[in-house]
């Protein structure tokens, strides 16, 4: 290209754009409808369990698409990524068999006539059950062992502004939240029955610089412990065998420096990198080195094992553990969904599930079960494209596999609870 | 999206705002257009957040986001579109005659078809490779050059806009 000139040109618009200037980003209507986005494609995934119900009623009058197909190739676990254009839009498997329930946890008015309130939406009776207690209110949902927290959410997690939000539990199954207390949000206790709150003080004005205090609550609401002060620009993650695990806030480039934190002793035990998953007592986290593998930590017993899984990218995969912490399930680099067993050592993967770029895959173990659920749809297309939910369950080769094209407008399902 | 990924868009949203927001001017003109184009690109990251993350390139997807974001527009209401190089707001007073050039640069570039501006914008603007801008704008590497040539020459002959440059540069 010619000379005139890169440098030149490149300095001049910079001067002519310098007339524009602005204070901060709107946050909160960015969140919102970045948010708005996600739910979109959340009701897309309600829509599928809904259709699956009806199916499991009427099974004749619905279009089941379940599909048998052959295996898949077994994946090597150190090829490179494929191009996504390459990759499959649809999961494959066996058909998902009538009778199969599953329990969500819906954002909505369906049961209750009124916006931001929750429900349990059962998949098998197809009905609505209102989850009393919560204020008419946008929530924002996360599991923690035995249920969910329920945080208020008013546009963003920055703080401040968004510092003091009433924090809910809900057990699983239960149609009553119980407040436990204000604050930016819940994270999981290292047990059952019990959940961190994390707050700030009403001085703060940066998170990067600012301690957050934590606290430890039964499920009740009732205070179970000391609150304590993290260290300056640490936010909890969650609890993990009898100490805190933090993440950096002032890390803005790989590796990402966790550390696991003694709340009593106010020091720090141990630190890893780009933590893809952590359980009530182990930590699966990616070493700060090319073609490693990703390790896992056993906090409990102080020992640590190298995975047949590869690590790639910094933030590249992600994860989850089974409540009692022996199941974790991965996305590979490739795109395939995979288990190890943290009991064998095993890893399986699971044929047919790695879907292209413009596809989302969301997963999670169902609370206090060893069942992985997998829903997938089209991340680019309209909310009316088909969309597959699936489930997993160790021993099965394939996943089990509804899907459907008719759906009807739902509310945002935040996930799946046995 | 856990809670430390939230953090760490918050942190990206921020820092980025302003430069997307002039981004956003540049490839359209209007400080409102620009606002909005900026805000829907980071909506999209945040929607996708845990993704674009582990890509490792969230700069690259905003910016793509824009860019495409603007075609869309461009292609919805191309009749309706008049763009201008008015810039948004009385420019401050410049003792050196800096404003002048400012309109007319700005102009020059709002005069450009809607691609060699994206060029624009992105190689010499954002300093991206030519193999950035194509991947950005979904385009060969070779039609960046192209667009990128006739966008220059066209803004080398808009009046006003050569002064202050190098006879070898023009």
């Amino acid at each position: 290209m010619s000379s005139f000139d890169e440098q030149d040109l490149g300095r001049r618009v910079d001067g002519a754009l310098a007339t524009i200037t602005s204070g901060s980003a709107p946050a909160a209507a960015i969140v919102a409808q970045g948010r708005r986005i996600r739910l979109r494609r959340r009701a897309a995934r309600a829509g599928v369990a809904v259709v699956a119900a009806l199916a499991v009623a009427v099974p004749v009058a619905i279009a089941w698409h379940g599909a048998l197909t052959a295996p898949g190739p077994r994946p090597a676990i150190n090829h490179p990524t494929p191009r996504p254009h390459r990759l499959p839009t649809k999961m494959t498997g066996l058909p998902m068999p009538a009778g199969t329930n599953f329990k969500f946890l819906v954002q909505g008015s369906e049961g209750t006539g009124f916006p931001g309130a929750a429900d349990w939406y059962s998949t098998a009776s197809r009905s609505f059950k209102t989850i009393a207690g919560l204020p008419h209110e946008p929530f924002d949902f996360s599991r923690v062992p035995g249920g969910w927290s329920a945080g208020l959410f008013l546009g963003g997690w920055k703080c401040p502004p968004h510092c003091w939000n009433a924090q809910y539990f809900i057990a699983d199954g239960s149609t009553h939240a119980t407040k436990i207390g204000i604050g930016l949000w819940i994270s999981p206790a290292d047990h059952p029955g019990a959940v961190w709150l994390m707050s700030y003080p009403p001085t703060i004005t940066d998170m990067a610089t600012a301690s957050a205090y934590v606290q430890l609550f039964s499920t009740n609401g009732s205070a179970l412990g000391p609150r304590y002060r993290l260290p300056a620009g640490y936010l909890l993650d969650r609890g993990v065998g009898g100490y805190l695990l933090l993440t950096s806030l002032r890390q803005k480039k790989p590796p990402y420096i966790s550390v696991l934190w003694d709340p009593r002793s106010n020091r720090v035990a141990g630190r890893v990198t780009d933590v893809i998953a952590a359980g009530p007592g182990q930590i699966a986290w990616s070493p700060d080195c090319r073609g490693c593998r990703v390790r896992l930590l056993n906090v409990l017993t102080g020992t640590s094992v190298t995975t047949p899984i590869a690590a790639g990218q910094p933030g590249g995969l992600t994860g989850k553990f089974t409540d009692d912490g022996t199941l974790l399930a991965v996305q590979l680099t490739d795109g395939q969904l995979a288990v190890y067993d943290t009991s064998s050592g095993q890893l399986t993967v699971i044929p047919g599930t790695a879907l292209n770029n413009n596809y989302w895959q969301d997963f999670g173990w169902l609370n206090g079960s060893h069942t992985l659920t997998v829903a997938a749809g089209c991340g680019r297309c309209n909310a009316t494209g088909p969309e597959q939910i699936a489930y997993w369950q160790p021993g099965d080769s394939r996943l089990r596999i509804a899907t459907v094209t008719n759906q009807r407008e739902a509310d945002a399902v935040q996930g799946a609870a046995s | 999206m856990d809670a430390a990924a939230e953090a760490e868009f918050s942190e990206f949203m921020d820092s980025r705002w302003l430069q997307l927001l002039r981004l956003g001017y540049v490839l359209t003109g209007d400080r409102g257009l620009a606002e909005d184009l900026a805000q829907t690109a980071l909506a999209r990251a945040y929607a996708s957040w845990p993704r674009i993350r582990r890509a490792g390139d969230p700069d690259g997807y905003v910016r793509r986001v824009m860019v495409n974001a603007n075609h869309s527009r461009f292609r919805k209401h191309r009749v309706a579109e008049q763009l201008t190089g008015a810039v948004p707001e009385p420019p401050p007073v410049d003792t050196a005659g800096g404003s002048d050039d400012r309109l007319t640069l700005m102009a020059a570039l709002m005069s450009l078809p809607l691609g060699q501006r994206s060029v624009v914008v992105l190689r010499f603007w954002l300093d991206m490779t030519e193999a950035q801008v194509a991947e950005a704008l979904g385009c060969s590497v070779g039609t960046v050059k192209t667009q990128g040539s006739r966008a220059l020459a066209k803004l080398r002959a808009s009046a006003g806009l050569g002064e202050g440059m190098s006879h070898e540069q023009l």
